[in-house]
């Protein structure tokens, strides 16, 4: 039976690898017919801002990686409106449409799942 | 219960490896099995075999490989972190054509398919952090 | 119990504490286990105890934070359906 996991990203795309190599997870995550779905939460946010250029310090763009996600399958992408707000973030900011979710629907998308990582 | 487990720090620059270590003892003492523990990120480091611990610090490493070995559970590092970051068994290795075998033969180099099957195959997933 | 919430940094607690529900359980680990000088509230609420008493908390820990040993933890991961970590 398919299980239901979220990824939870919450941290910035290049001060580390973090985010890049959890959404490698998540992607390979899309083709094991499984549920999946990713949250962008606090400064994961900034994974998702538009115009990004990882080749500027010799990495991949992660803008980029994420929007592979449909094609591998992930099309659940939420972020966390009040994030976005304490951020000054707007879905014009982003490169990839998302649903935005309250902490009320974030907290039901939480308590539905099976797995829930990083 | 089956449970598995991601450990996404280093050992020594993160506290989350020594608790996740502590966290699988713990649970196979109470009766449960871990079907794997995926190390993911920098996690990786986890593996090497060369690190000498100071004797006033536990080593963990060593700790790792015990549980592997005495408890037969799975010891499992991702290949495209451990690859970069310089943790290669045999095999990579050789692929690579490299001086040396960095990580120990107790942990297995795998895919990220294994961590989501490790995912799809157990009651529990925890994930420690860096 | 619905939800282990596993935070493991301080910084963490802003991204964990709206998503709390009432049947949830926190258990504070690592430089967590900060927080357990705070007031915390939003579900029940534990702190990993060899944690605490490595950073000179025991004494300090709010009374209602529970110390949890290790099995204590594995026991909490059995009871909760599913377990979610806050890192920063």
């Amino acid at each position: 039976m398919a299980k239901r996991i979220l990824f939870l990203l919450n941290r910035a795309p290049y001060g580390s690898t973090y985010a890049l190599e959890a959404i490698e997870a998540a992607l390979v995550a899309g083709v094991f017919d499984q549920e999946v779905s990713v949250l962008f939460s606090g400064a994961g946010l900034y994974q998702l801002l538009s115009e990004q250029d990882g080749g500027a310090v010799g990495g991949r763009t992660v803008g980029k990686m994420l929007g592979a996600l449909p094609e591998y399958g992930v099309t659940d992408l939420f972020a966390c409106g009040p994030s976005a707000q304490r951020l000054g973030l707007t879905g014009n900011d982003l490169c990839l449409p998302v649903t935005w979710l309250d902490y009320t629907e974030q907290k039901s998308l939480i308590n539905r799942q099976d797995i829930i990582t990083g | 219960m089956v449970i598995s487990i991601a450990v996404h720090g280093a050992p020594y620059a993160s506290a989350g490896s020594r608790t996740a270590l502590r966290f699988a003892a713990s649970a196979l003492g109470l009766g449960h099995r871990i079907h794997r523990v995926f190390f993911h990120h920098d996690g990786v480091l986890a593996a090497a075999g060369q690190g000498v611990a100071p004797q006033d610090e536990e080593d963990l490493h060593a700790g790792w490989v015990r549980l592997g070995e005495s408890h037969g559970v799975e010891l499992a590092i991702c290949i495209a972190n451990a690859l970069k970051r310089g943790m290669l068994d045999e095999a990579e290795r050789d692929r690579y054509e490299k001086d040396a075998a960095t990580a120990h033969p107790a942990f297995t180099v795998v895919g990220l398919g294994q961590l989501i099957e490790a995912m799809t195959e157990s009651d529990r997933f925890v994930t420690f952090a860096a | 119990m619905a939800t282990l919430h596993l935070v493991n940094k301080p910084a963490a607690w802003e991204d964990c504490h709206p998503l709390l529900d009432a049947e949830d359980a926190v258990l504070l680990i690592e430089d967590g286990t900060y927080l357990a000088l705070q007031a915390l509230s939003g579900a029940a609420l534990y702190a990993l105890e060899p944690d605490v008493r490595a950073r000179g908390l025991s004494q300090r820990i709010r009374s209602n934070i529970q110390p949890a040993s290790f099995d204590d933890f594995v026991r909490l991961v059995e009871r909760c359906e599913r377990v979610v970590t806050w890192s920063a």
